[in-house]
């Protein structure tokens, strides 16, 4: 999906910037922009030159004419060139190294600012992903921050210049000849306010027209997700209509703007031309009385003439650069919302008494009274009590949502346990009192669906490694795999260790990347192994494979296995039944079958 | 084969909207051209001006001063309306092209968006026409500019110094063809970049989709630094485009000023022989400043026509896509009785066929249950019914005539499909039930919710009917969608009723209910529906049971349980099932 349709569409549900607000926005960039310190002030230092080159030109103009030219001296003109030249190099050389120089600093801010919202979107609980469609995430670390960078890119800072220019400008027109300098300025304020007014209007027209796209691009979206709803009720015509209404809306918005848009520009280019017109007008007099020793030279007006047009090349492209700055703002505000939101916590409970505790597992693991649900209407766990002992494996049984995989999910802090939703305890210490990475280094889940990331089959079975043992990683992928003993099974794929996978890969099969996720775990080692075991139909080759392999994983370790197959269930130490979220019977496979309750019923539908 | 050729279409394609608006377009040009003949007359102006207060002749100098100010309120005007008409072309065409663009889109069946992938038909609408609309109106200005500029400022140049002329557009002459090559690299950078943050934005996606995995396996840390290595590629990539931006620009700012360079040595020296006034130096300055502005535009402009192009093709591709499934006639009538038969029904994606020679006869008023595992083809065989997917001919057969040949959307009127994932459109929940009849009354968007289960749900929504939903509303759960889904189906008072497993998403209780409240409504009208829970199909008045695409079992629920077969085992399956939850 595009970002800029997705930005468009999304700005719809915000509501509308004050200005205020968005410089505020944009001063919270300022800890990003301040690392860069340097490279700022040498940018900043740089405007102050460009606006005195750009004013010496016509300054050097105005005296070749007065001196030289008026007065017949060939060899003076070719030296006051030569010093025009080295401005004019001077010039060149300020405005490369400003833009570049500003354009660098814009992608540092946001390179900075993107690594600053990844880092923190990687220590968002899981919670936020369920509430918050990955799309939306995706646009923040995307399309919303390049529209950042678009702010130093566009020249939006450089037009701060602008102002620098201006001032040396002015100043030096009137040091020139402060009576034509001020004729020629006398229609400035004029122009000034009514360019104001215009802009404030275009800036209605604008935020009017920045309104109505988001309308019209939302409901495009929504049409062509829901293309085949709006076929199967034969909607195309009324929404076509609806759309043309949006459309024609939009299409006027923007009139209107055009209309602000024009006006502004033959304003400006009419008061550059009315000041000139002043100008010529004051002087034609004061010439006429510089010939009896007054104070005008004709240098002097076609410097001044020269002058006026640097002075009104920054009033231009102002309101363009508005539009630029408020986008980046927008953009901002969202990765700074993004940022706000609360990471996972880590070693809560133990906060205040000096830091997480460590991760000790002697005697067991116990679940006491856990409550857990994802969403107000739909309690997952209603209180479920057991407990797995060190170096067993524990089997948990029930129907499809019994709440097993959730149990899971709380006991690897995927999802936190609320106040007063029981507790989890590793040899009597909550678990939210353990460091977080802490509790994931010695607890490993690993999932009913693995995810696989784009590399090769090796790449994602290297993923188990521990940060410290990246030496020999081929070796130990291997060594991984063969303990488990897919080897074979892995060597089978089209190019072995080495076959590509993920979004750019070929496929595996879902028994295929199990092989994938048992050799990560294996690789891991994990003291505490979690394993959701996959329900979907695997090929009878692959699926003997994955047995054994999953056989050769829970081997002598601590295991709690959220189990669907008989093998695994039989092997077992231990049997927990959950049933609507509480535990309803344990022991182990004989006692059950035995005792003819709920999980002697579910073999028999296993067994169908 | 040639350039020209390869883009005829696209011209071809683009030429109605250009010649729909003629008008503005050629007034538009005709203001610009005006618009830079008054203002480059200023200079000229400013040279009467300038000689006469050299000749200290004071009243010729006053009157050209009145002159510039004439020039300046006129040209104030005809700029006004020289952008108006041409910026307003452009968004009329950019508005014309939409609306044609969507009605084209509303054609297209769901094969092609899923085949074309719905983001990239919004990037093509939203990011493409709107490069479109940039050459139409800015772009299309800033060109005509431009050659107005050169084609005033030439001429006056030459008239009153060829020579001079001459030398002071020598320096464009070495840095146009510099520029030219830092143009090309300019695109090369651009694409470097938008590489990078292709590389980039996959780096994302593919970890934002990884999270829990990521997690578990305590990555974060591996995670930030792989990533920060593709940051970093991207900024290196922005800091080269910045680098060839600003050298394209200090090119652009050596032709100002060389060119002023040479008019000051190669004029001042004139001025002294007395060759040139004083005024004509003037004059000349002001030409060449003129020119040089215009000529800085000449990077946006190439950008801008190429850019428009790439967007122009990309437009046209699926405004061009021909639609695979065609009402045979859009504002036809046809009345539905509900007979349903379907004479060897295949439908094939790619080498794999999804539904294999399946027959099957629905009679007017019989409810027919399509059953099967995940996979076996019920979704496809409904859809195939509704003609979302098309159909070969002969194969599916409506009141004793072809779908084929049915006209489409009177057919479609008379369906109520009820898909698994029912799509709700971000209106209220009344106008989302109220889709396939548009301003129905209250009472029949209440009834039809009231048949549907859904009034239960009202309590719990703060505004009852009036609910925002959809993306920007309030969440509906599983349930509450395919309720709504149902309501909006027994709206249109179908003759024939499609569900595809409306009871995925609700437990047992909620779907014994509604199927309760359903059956009322089926009375006479025919329904084929796909569903897992058997409890359902058991009571309607036969059941097809599919698997891998073809129809292995029908007949009642009687006949298939004794026969002992798939049906049987999956209702034993399911009986237990039941009996799990009920003793729980």
């Amino acid at each position: 999906m595009s970002d800029g349709a997705a930005a468009s569409v999304r700005s719809a549900r915000r509501p509308r910037f004050q200005p205020l607000q968005e410089l505020s926005t944009l001063r919270r960039l300022w800890p990003f922009v301040s690392r860069q310190r340097r490279t700022l002030w040498a940018a900043l230092c740089l405007f102050p030159a460009e606006a005195a080159l750009r004013t010496l030109r016509p300054l050097l103009v105005r005296y070749a004419i007065d001196h030289f030219m008026r007065r017949g001296d060939a060899r003076g003109l070719v030296w006051i060139s030569a010093a025009y030249a080295l401005a004019v190099l001077a010039l060149l050389a300020v405005v490369y190294l400003q833009t570049y120089l500003l354009a660098r600093l814009g992608a540092r801010t946001v390179a900075d600012l993107r690594e600053r919202v990844f880092a923190h979107v990687q220590r968002l609980p899981l919670a936020y992903f369920d509430r918050v469609p990955l799309g939306r995430v995706f646009t923040r670390l995307t399309g919303d921050l390049e529209a950042v960078g678009d702010l130093f890119a566009s020249g939006a800072i450089g037009s701060l210049g602008s102002v620098a220019i201006l001032v040396f400008v002015g100043a030096s027109m009137l040091a020139l000849d402060l009576r034509l300098a001020l004729w020629a300025l006398a229609l400035v304020p004029l122009a000034f306010v009514g360019a104001q007014l215009l802009r404030a209007g275009a800036r209605a027209a604008f935020r009017e027209v920045r309104a109505r796209v988001a309308r019209l691009n939302a409901y495009l979206q929504e049409n062509l997700s829901g293309m085949a709803t709006v076929q199967l009720f034969a909607r195309e015509d009324h929404n076509r209509r609806e759309l043309d209404r949006l459309n024609a809306d939009y299409r006027d918005a923007n009139l209107r703007a055009i209309r602000y848009d024009a006006a502004l520009s033959a304003a400006v280019e009419a008061a550059a031309s009315l000041c000139l017109a002043m100008l010529l007008w004051a002087a034609a007099g004061a010439v006429a009385g510089a010939v009896a020793g007054r104070w005008a030279t004709l240098g002097g007006v076609i410097g001044l003439s020269e002058l006026l047009t640097q002075f009104f090349g920054p009033l231009r492209d102002l309101t363009s650069q508005y539009t630029v700055a408020q986008q980046a703002a927008v953009g901002a505000e969202r990765a700074f919302e993004l940022l706000a939101e609360p990471e996972e916590v880590d070693g809560r409970g133990a906060a205040g008494e000096g830091g997480a505790r460590p991760f000790q597992l002697e005697r067991e693991i116990r679940f006491d009274d856990v409550r857990f649900q994802y969403r107000p209407d739909a309690p997952a766990l209603h209180g479920a009590t057991f407990a797995v002992a060190r170096g067993e494996t524990v089997a948990l049984v029930g129907t499809t949502g019994a709440g097993k995989s959730t149990l899971v999910k709380l006991l690897t802090r995927l999802y936190e346990l609320p106040a007063g939703g029981g507790t989890i305890s590793v040899d009597g210490v909550p678990i939210a009192e353990i460091a977080l990475a802490e509790l994931r280094r010695h607890v490993l889940l690993v999932p009913q669906e693995p995810h696989l990331f784009g590399g090769t089959v090796a790449d994602n079975v290297a993923l188990g490694s521990r940060p410290s043992d990246e030496a020999d990683l081929r070796a130990r992928v291997e060594a991984a795999v063969d303990r488990l003993g897919v080897r074979g099974a892995l060597e089978r794929l089209p190019k072995g260790l080495d076959t590509p996978v993920g979004e750019r890969g070929g496929d595996l099969s879902s028994g295929e990347k199990q092989l994938v996720a048992l050799a990560r775990a294996v690789l891991r080692d994990p003291e505490v192994l979690i394993l959701d075991e996959a329900t979907s139909a695997i090929d009878p080759l692959t699926d003997a494979a994955v047995q054994r392999a999953t056989a050769e994983l829970l081997r002598g370790r601590t295991a709690l296995v959220v189990a669907h197959r008989l093998s695994t269930i039989e092997r077992a130490d231990r049997i927990v039944v959950l049933q609507h979220g509480k535990v309803v019977e344990e022991g182990d496979h004989e006692s059950l079958l035995a005792k003819g309750g709920h999980y002697a019923r579910l073999r028999r539908l296993q067994s169908l | 084969m040639d350039a020209p050729d390869s883009i005829a279409p696209e011209i071809r394609w683009i030429e109605p909207y250009v010649v729909g608006e003629k008008r503005r377009l050629l007034a538009g040009a005709s203001l610009v051209a005006a618009t830079n003949a008054l203002q480059l007359s200023i200079p000229w102006l400013t040279k009467r001006a300038i000689d006469s207060m050299t000749a200290t002749r004071f009243e010729p100098a006053r009157l050209a001063a009145l002159a510039v100010a004439g020039v300046a309120i006129a040209q104030a005007v005809v700029r006004v309306f020289s952008r108006l008409a041409l910026l307003d072309a452009g968004r009329h065409m950019e508005h014309r092209i939409r609306g044609d663009l969507f009605g084209h889109l509303t054609e297209l069946s769901p094969g092609f968006y899923a085949r074309a992938g719905v983001g990239d038909v919004m990037s093509r609408c939203v990011n493409d026409l709107g490069q479109l609309r940039l050459l139409a109106g800015p772009g299309l200005l800033t060109s005509v500019n431009a050659v107005a500029a050169y084609a005033v400022a030439l001429p006056a140049m030459l008239s009153l110094d060829a020579r001079l002329t001459l030398i002071a557009l020598v320096p464009y002459v070495p840095l146009l063809w510099l520029v030219r090559g830092q143009a090309q690299q300019i695109y090369r950078r651009m694409r470097g970049v938008q590489d990078q943050l292709g590389l980039l934005s996959s780096r994302v996606q593919e970890s934002l989709a990884g999270q829990a995995t990521l997690k578990a396996y305590g990555r974060e840390r591996e995670e930030l630094s792989s990533f920060r290595g593709r940051n970093e590629a991207h900024y290196r990539a922005n800091v080269e485009l910045a680098r060839t931006r600003a050298t394209l620009q200090l090119l652009f700012g050596a032709l100002a000023g060389l060119g002023a360079l040479a008019v000051l040595v190669a004029g001042g020296l004139e001025v002294i022989a007395g060759k040139l006034t004083l005024g004509g130096y003037a004059a000349f300055t002001g030409y060449l400043a003129e020119l040089a502005s215009r000529t800085s535009m000449l990077g946006w402009i190439l950008a801008a026509w190429q850019r428009g192009r790439a967007a122009l093709a990309r437009v046209r591709e699926i405004a061009s896509e021909t639609p695979d499934i065609v009402d045979p006639d859009p504002r036809g009538g046809f009345e539905l009785h509900g007979a349903l038969e379907l004479r060897e029904l295949t439908v094939r994606a790619g080498e794999r066929a999804l539904l294999d020679r399946v027959s099957l006869r629905v009679a007017p008023g019989e409810t027919v249950a399509v059953v099967g595992r995940t996979g076996a083809g019920k979704s496809t065989l409904l859809a195939a019914v509704a003609r979302l997917w098309d159909v070969p001919r002969g194969q599916v057969v409506v009141d004793g005539k072809d779908l084929v040949d049915l006209p489409l959307r009177a057919y479609r009127r008379q369906l109520g499909f009820v898909p698994q994932e029912p799509y709700l459109f971000s209106a209220t929940l009344a106008e989302n039930i109220a889709l396939g009849r548009p301003g129905a009354p209250m009472e029949a968007v209440r009834a039809a919710a009231e048949q549907a289960r859904l009034t239960g749900d009202l309590a719990n929504l703060p505004e009852g009917f009036d609910t925002e939903v959809g993306e920007r509303g309030v969440t509906l759960s599983g349930g509450q969608r395919a309720r709504t889904a149902v309501a909006r189906a027994l709206l249109v008072d179908p003759k024939l009723l499609l569900l595809d497993d409306p009871f995925a998403n609700v437990d047992a209780d909620t779907a014994a209910a509604l199927w309760r409240e359903l059956r009322g409504a089926l009375s006479g009208r025919s329904c084929l529906l796909a569903t897992h829970r058997l409890s359902v199909a058991k009571e309607c008045d036969r059941i097809a049971v599919l698997e891998r695409g073809a129809l292995i079992e029908e007949g009642s629920h009687a006949e298939l349980l004794a026969r002992g077969g798939t049906y049987a085992r999956l209702w034993e399956r399911e009986r237990i099932w039941d009996d799990l939850w009920a003793s729980a």
